[in-house]
Parts: C-alpha cells; sequence; structure tokens
C-alpha cells in the first residue's frame, strides 16, 4: 500500500481492498511439517500392516496391473469381437472376483450427493426419466453426481416386490447420464460367473447382466481408469433412450427390468 | 513431460496406486493451506494441526472418492475442513490474529514515507480490531476469504454449504463490517 486509502472504506471495492492489503500483514502461527508427519504416518502403517488403508492399497498394486492389462486386452477383443459398447459405456471382463471392498462404502461412493428429485432435474444437463409403475412408487432416495459431462442421475429404492434388497436396504435403482461423453466413458467390469445378454428394448440395443459381481468405473480425459468402487452383486439391465444409458439394477429378471425401463417418462 | 513438476492428479494417481512419497509430495503443496484453514475454521493452532493431518490421512484413505476432473485442492479443503469443524465444536475458540512487523512483510517495492506507513499500520490495526468484534460466522468466511484466499467454491467446501450461501453470506459479513468500522470513530 504506497499511500493511504480513505478511510473508513464505505465501497465494497474499498474495503476489498484493504483486506487483502491487511491479509499481507497478518501473521498466521507458523505452518507445522505436516506433509512430513502424515508420509510418517503412512509409511509406519504400511510396513506395520495395521491399517485398513493397507489392505485397500495391496489389493490395488497386487491385482490392478494385472486387472488393467486384462482389461484392456478384453476390451479390445470384446468390442472386436462383440460390439459390446452402448453410448458412453463399455463392458470389461476380468477373471475370478473382485476383493471384498470396505463396508459402509457402497451406498456413498458412486452415487454423489443426496438432492431430491426437483434438485436433481435442475442440476442434470438432460431430463430426468422416473418409472411411471404403481407398484414401485416414487424414489426413495435421488443422487447427482456431476460426472460425467450432464451428471449422473441415480433414483434409489428399497425392497419392493421384485425387487428384493441388498445388504445395504436398496431393492432397485435406475442410473441415469449422458449417452456418448467423450473423452470420459463409464465402462463396467464384469467379473467370471457373470452373464450378458444382448436384447432390445424400446427397439434399441440393450444389455442384461445377471449371475455375478461387476464394477463401475470410468476412464478421466487422459484416459486413465478411475474406481468408482460400487460393486454390484444382482442384475442389471443397461439400455438407451433419447442419448441417455440408462441402468436398471436389482430387478429379479430381465422382464421386470424391462418393464422399469419402458416405464420411465 | 520430463522435468516437469507432477500435476496434482497425477500425484493422486500415483497416490492411489500406494506411492507414499507423491502424496507427501502433494500434501506439502497444501499444508500451509489447509492449516490455515483449519487454524481459522477451529480458532486453535495445536488443534488445527492435527485437524490438517488428520484430514489427510483421512484423503489419503479415500482417494478411492476422489473424482477425476475434480480440483484436488477443493477436495482435500473440504476433508481438512470438515476435521476442523468437529475440533471447533470441541474446543470452541476463535483464531487470534495479529499484525505482522513491517520488517516481517513482504514489500511490494514502493518505499512509503513514515507518516504513509503509520497511517497504513493504523488502518490495518483498525480493520483487524473490527473483524475481531464481528460476531464468529461473519469473522470466519472474511477471514477465509481474504487471509486464507480462498474462492467461493472452497468457501463452500469448508463451511459445508451451499456456493449461493457463502456468497449472501459473506456479502453481510462485509456490510457488517463496514458498519462497525464507521461506528468506531474513536478506534485506533
Amino acid at each position: 500500500m504506497a499511500e493511504p486509502m480513505s478511510w473508513p472504506p464505505r465501497e465494497d471495492q474499498a474495503l476489498a481492498s484493504a483486506l487483502a492489503d491487511l491479509a499481507q500483514a497478518v501473521a498466521f502461527p507458523p505452518t507445522p511439517r505436516i506433509a512430513q508427519a502424515v508420509a510418517a504416518q503412512l509409511r509406519e502403517q504400511h510396513s506395520a500392516g495395521r491399517s485398513p488403508l493397507r489392505l485397500w492399497s495391496g489389493w490395488r498394486l497386487g491385482r490392478s496391473a494385472a486387472l488393467a492389462l486384462l482389461a484392456l486386452l478384453i476390451l479390445v477383443a470384446a468390442a472386436i469381437a462383440f460390439g459390446i459398447v452402448i453410448g458412453g459405456l463399455r463392458i470389461t471382463f476380468a477373471p475370478g472376483t473382485p476383493p471384498p471392498l470396505p463396508s459402509g462404502v457402497v451406498a456413498s461412493r458412486a452415487f454423489g450427493s443426496e438432492v431430491g428429485l426437483d434438485e436433481a432435474r435442475r442440476r442434470a444437463g438432460f431430463t430426468v426419466l422416473v418409472p411411471s409403475l404403481g407398484e414401485i412408487g416414487q424414489p426413495v432416495h435421488v443422487y447427482f453426481n456431476d460426472f460425467p459431462s450432464g451428471g449422473t442421475v441415480s433414483l434409489v429404492w428399497g425392497s419392493r416386490p421384485g425387487y428384493p434388497a441388498d445388504a445395504n436396504g436398496v431393492g432397485l435403482v435406475v442410473t441415469e447420464f449422458q449417452a456418448n461423453v467423450d473423452p470420459a466413458v463409464w465402462e463396467k467390469m464384469v467379473f467370471e460367473g457373470t452373464t450378458v445378454t444382448r436384447t432390445l428394448v424400446g427397439g434399441q440395443t440393450a444389455l442384461w447382466i445377471s449371475g455375478g459381481e461387476h464394477t463401475f468405473f470410468y476412464r478421466d480425459a487422459n484416459g486413465r481408469r478411475v474406481d468408482s468402487s460400487l460393486r454390484l452383486v444382482g442384475t442389471t439391465l443397461i439400455c438407451q433412450r433419447g442419448g441417455l444409458v440408462l441402468r436398471v439394477e436389482g430387478a429379479a429378471s430381465l422382464t421386470r427390468a424391462t418393464e422399469v425401463a419402458d416405464s420411465l417418462r | 513431460m520430463e522435468g516437469r513438476p507432477l500435476t496434482d492428479a497425477q500425484l493422486i494417481d500415483a497416490a492411489r496406486h500406494g506411492d507414499v512419497a507423491a502424496y507427501e509430495e502433494l500434501v506439502r503443496r497444501y499444508e500451509e493451506l489447509a492449516f490455515r484453514t483449519a487454524y481459522l475454521v477451529c480458532g486453535d493452532a495445536d488443534e488445527a494441526r492435527d485437524a490438517a493431518q488428520e484430514g489427510f490421512l483421512r484423503a489419503y484413505g479415500a482417494m478411492g472418492r476422489f473424482r477425476a476432473g475434480a480440483e484436488p485442492r477443493t477436495w482435500l479443503l473440504r476433508i481438512v475442513a470438515n476435521a476442523a469443524r468437529n475440533r471447533r465444536r470441541a474446543a470452541g475458540r476463535r483464531a487470534g490474529l495479529a499484525l505482522r512487523s513491517a520488517r516481517d512483510r513482504p514489500s511490494d517495492g514502493a518505499a512509503p514515507s513514515p507518516e504513509v506507513a503509520v497511517l497504513a499500520g493504523e488502518q490495518r490495526s483498525e480493520l483487524l480490531a473490527a473483524i475481531d468484534r464481528l460476531g464468529d460466522e461473519d469473522r470466519r468466511i472474511i477471514t477465509l476469504r481474504w487471509f486464507a484466499d480462498l474462492s467461493e467454491r472452497e468457501m463452500a467446501a469448508v463451511l459445508d454449504v451451499p456456493a449461493g450461501t457463502v456468497k449472501s453470506r459473506l456479502s453481510r459479513a462485509m456490510e457488517r463490517l463496514r458498519s462497525v468500522i464507521g461506528g468506531s470513530p474513536d478506534h485506533g
């Protein structure tokens, strides 16, 4: 501040300038060496093997390279041989069963924040569709995740007839996001014991996934895999409607899932 | 590419694969900001240190939830601030702020006259005292905005409120600050 300002500051701009000047003169307590302390603690936990973090990173180190390579090879093979790509969604296969996830994370990880239907409609970059089946009614929870472009809306119900609840109390999930999201794409990894059946819903190609475990992940703008950590057990119908990719998860049969998809308005 | 420092996203990617050194580098980039933010939120240096440390450890454990394309700085601040807010509830203090001595301050190169320097110093003291007279919420939002230099989006993450709420709260706090300064002609 080369010269005194008009004082007291009456305009917003003058007060902002005074505060910016004051910020240069304010003394904070010295910053402790936090990075060093955090790294030391992480290394100690890793070497002692007593932290849940070790389990998490150990799995990723131990399996991710093999899975990534297999996924890449199979992705190419699947894309060429089967053309299993729907909108921005691509299906890949991996051997074996996935390792257990930390408990209590499934519901909170990939859905984003709980927002309610009105806000989801306001924030989504597309028209949010809701099943019009009387037997399931309005969604109990509505979540919005601002990834990918246009966002992802997840509608969640508890147990309903034909849609038994899983261990987290989730019976039916309908997820909607824009198709052909480029360069980022959602991908789906399907583990052994899972079957993928090609079908038609509303005249468009759809996939019915059943019989095992599968997980979603997506690739960022640099092509790196970003794990959504949402692992699903049960059935999923993936279909398309008006530029949207729709996932219907939890229906006991393809017929039920198709009813839900067909009823989306 | 070679020789260039890694981006935050690259460090996070490495940390997700168990590279502690990469995470240490990321924490180093934000430790001062996180500590100061935590200090302004919880009002105590020891608590702020512990909150920042706890927040960074939690963030490491929650790396799987980091979304590609999200701002690592905002994400880390949100987690650290959450830890700091929990500690504030327990401690109920407010950050003590003082002015640095003139010789410790960064200079803008201009050499003001002694009279100007004294006057500017008095105005700074008066402004800081006025901030101290504000209610906790006003004081917190002003210090986060101006002293921690957070954007409105970052403040929303730190305070766990919508961005629109930050804007209106900040605007009201600035108004009250102006009236506190204007209503205290005898101060300083």
